[in-house]
């Protein structure tokens, strides 16, 4: 028992410190990605050496040492609590996403995930879901702010909009593989083609909903800087403000892990598949990488949709699809279409 | 059952701080839930006073104020104000000034275009856009830096012709400018022009009809984009550009996109337009030597210092009477109308700006959007605060 317990706070520990440096690498990332796109060079002062590497860490000290306004008519304690509920609820997703293959010492695994549920995607989506709750009280709480309460009112409209329909498309592969436990869905891949063979339309489906979720470019509509001037964002300062960013670089990191395990066959490779052991941990960060930055390839490429435009497309067209999806994949079941 | 019949209408107020709006202005708007119930708009933040400013100076001395019209596409106010002084006071222009004007106010309104494009895709949401099209408005830039020194304020034309020639050096880059433009052109319009997100946000918002178009007084593109079939370049010649072959293009749609796209066309004229003035440019003077505007000092026969002094002081005499001029600058019809009474200042100038109308059509264009629409009508009227409040 004490092992567990052990293993488990190490295992904590070393994630979230990892999950910290992660973060400030995509900061950096994210800025030297779009300034490749965009033609200019992106940070480049601070560590000249090591084209700006360490800017992320001058940000975090320079918003650290920012004075720290509330503002006067703000609900005190829920200004307080919303960048932690938007930063600490992907944190908590993060911790059931595998960090790679399990590894098998003597007769038992050890799983690369600091828990390891049999009910992990249920999991991870409630986490996720419960992340709405930092923006939606920010904006609320922002005492009387009219545009962060218009950017809480987007956020429930999309979180509700994208939430069913990114359940319905993951359940086509739950649905295949029997199982809510993400080690087994990956397992179920690696006899089998990847699931983004069987459902190309699900995978279409939740490649829309992921950019929905970490409200990334087409659908960062509580954010719209042009429309709301950052939306929930424009009361905070300092180290809250920061916060918010966190969250979302976590989220897109749940996301494309998510992404890979259910459609792109976790930590199978096309080739040199399974043996030895840090192959599939190669394979898996690759497919990972690839979509963390497809989210910053379609930051820098596409315009914003507007907010009734995502619900008309989550409601009409992606919902019924779904529905319709799950009806294929289910009667494909019943009758056993046998599976390459 | 409380309070469902009492829905309360939102009232925010959008600038004159806000990133969206271009500058200072600012719009109270009422919304219901997102939607758009009424806009207000209010100007003045940037009120200078430069019609009353002209009363008190001579028709030199207010060149270079007409600069901070709309600061983005300087060049073309020089040259329209330059046009009313020159009709007012008949004056001729030398054929190779007339030239290099056209090349200059063609070249001003490309700049003023990307500017436009840049920060309408960015309002929309597409970030990457607007550092293709600050790229190549820096080339405009240099270009201009190159025959005058200055980068926004140019105080190039003159009554009577231009300040000084262009250089070998200006023809080079244009013809550089030219060949390499329209390649780089496509990058913007390739993620922009048949984008599934572009077009649905920006089709069928903010339509203004022919009937409309015309009786709010819209003008250049935001009225060609509705249809109308107007341009003072063609409508009502000026300069040499009846010698000159181009297309005006106009969509009769009347939303965003339309506007949008004849904006687009339009730049691409405007490459045609200064292609043919780089074939057909002739030499000569760039300045009329007759130009009574021209300081004593310069002329070395007649350096007599107690002329030029008067010149400063007094201005040139203008016959009474008075004159309007209209041109058409990027962002619509630029008209100054001078009143003179035979001194050498003007009486009353009154100077119309194409941004000031569209501000104040703009409730009748976004009435019934959502907040997301209001951004985008304004960056496609494409206004410039500089010229609303003057």
């Amino acid at each position: 028992m004490l092992i567990y317990v052990l293993t488990g706070a190490i295992k904590l520990l070393v994630v979230f410190v990892l999950l910290l440096i992660y973060a400030l690498f995509m900061l950096w990332f994210e800025r030297k990605a779009l300034g490749f796109i965009q033609i200019r060079i992106g940070p480049k002062l601070v560590s000249s050496g090591l084209e700006g590497l360490l800017q992320p860490i001058a940000d975090m000290l320079k918003t650290l040492w920012k004075e720290d306004i509330v503002p006067h008519r703000a609900d005190k304690l829920v200004f307080w609590l919303a960048p932690v509920i938007g930063a600490m609820f992907p944190f908590a997703a993060a911790l059931a996403m595998p960090f790679g293959p399990p590894l098998k010492i003597g007769g038992s695994y050890f799983y690369l995930s600091v828990v390891h549920v049999n009910v992990g995607i249920l999991y991870i989506l409630a986490a996720l879901g419960l992340t709405s709750y930092g923006v939606l009280s920010a904006g609320l709480a922002s005492g009387g702010n009219k545009y962060s309460l218009i950017s809480a009112q987007r956020e429930v409209a999309q979180m509700v909009s994208y939430e069913v329909v990114m359940a319905l498309a993951l359940l086509n592969p739950i649905l295949m593989a029997q199982s809510l436990d993400l080690y087994d869905i990956v397992a179920m891949q690696s006899h089998h083609l990847w699931f983004v063979f069987y459902q190309p339309v699900a995978f279409v489906v939740f490649l829309i909903c992921m950019f929905a979720t970490a409200a990334i470019v087409p659908f960062d509509l509580p954010e719209a800087e042009q429309e709301l001037v950052a939306g929930f964002n424009t009361e905070y300062s300092a180290m809250k403000m920061g916060m918010f960013p966190f969250g979302q670089f976590v989220t897109i990191l749940v996301m494309s892990s998510l992404m890979v395990i259910f459609f792109l066959g976790g930590w199978t490779g096309p080739i040199w598949n399974g043996h030895p052991w840090i192959l599939g941990f190669i394979w898996y960060w690759i497919k990972v990488f690839f979509f963390v930055f497809l989210f910053i390839w379609s930051w820098g490429t596409f315009p914003r949709y507007r907010y009734d435009q995502l619900m008309n497309i989550c409601w009409k067209i992606l919902l019924p699809i779904s529905v319709l999806n799950i009806l294929w994949t289910g009667f494909a079941l019943i009758i056993h279409i046998p599976m390459i | 059952m409380i309070g469902i019949e009492e829905t309360k209408r939102v009232r925010i107020n959008m600038g004159p701080q806000h990133p969206a709006t271009h500058g200072v202005g600012r719009f109270i708007l009422t919304l219901n839930g997102e939607t758009i119930e009424d806009v207000k708009p209010i100007c003045g933040y940037l009120h200078r006073g430069l019609e009353k400013l002209a009363e008190n100076m001579t028709y030199q001395q207010f060149m270079p104020i007409v600069d901070r019209l709309d600061y983005v596409a300087s060049m073309n106010n020089d040259l329209a104000y330059c046009l009313a002084v020159e009709k007012l006071l008949g004056m001729e222009v030398p054929e190779r000034a007339e030239y290099i004007r056209i090349l200059i106010a063609e070249l001003g309104r490309i700049a003023s275009h990307l500017i436009w494009l840049g920060t309408m895709a960015l309002d929309i949401g597409a970030m990457t856009p607007y550092f293709y099209t600050f790229r190549d408005r820096e080339t405009i830039y240099d270009m201009f830096e190159e025959i005058c020194g200055a980068r926004l304020m140019y105080n190039y034309v003159r009554m009577g012709g231009v300040s000084n020639d262009i250089t070998p050096k200006f023809m080079e880059m244009l013809k550089h400018f030219l060949d390499t433009f329209p390649k780089l052109m496509k990058e913007s319009d390739g993620l922009l022009t048949k984008n599934r997100i572009w077009m649905s946000r920006t089709k069928d918002v903010g339509v203004i009809n022919y009937d409309d178009a015309i009786s709010w007084g819209l003008s250049g593109p935001c009225l060609r984009g509705s249809g109308v079939n107007w341009d003072l370049r063609k409508n009502r010649p000026y300069g040499i550009y009846p010698s000159l072959d181009f297309d005006i293009p106009y969509l009769p749609e009347g939303d965003v996109y339309a506007r949008y796209l004849v904006r687009l066309e339009e730049i691409n004229q405007s490459v045609r337009i200064l292609r043919q003035c780089v074939k057909k440019i002739p030499a000569g003077d760039y300045m009329n030597p007759e130009s009574p505007f021209v300081r004593p000092m310069k002329k070395p026969k007649e350096g007599i210092a107690l002329k030029d002094f008067v010149l400063q002081i007094r201005g040139v005499k203008a016959p009474a009477g008075e004159v309007y001029f209209g041109a058409e600058n990027p962002k619509g019809e630029l008209g100054f109308y001078i009143v003179s009474d035979g001194a050498g200042k003007p009486y009353r100038m009154k100077i119309r700006t194409p941004s000031f109308v569209h501000v104040f059509a703009l409730p009748v264009i976004v009435k019934g959007g959502l907040i997301a629409d209001i951004v985008s009508v304004i960056s496609s009227l494409d206004f410039v605060f500089g010229e609303v409040d003057r």
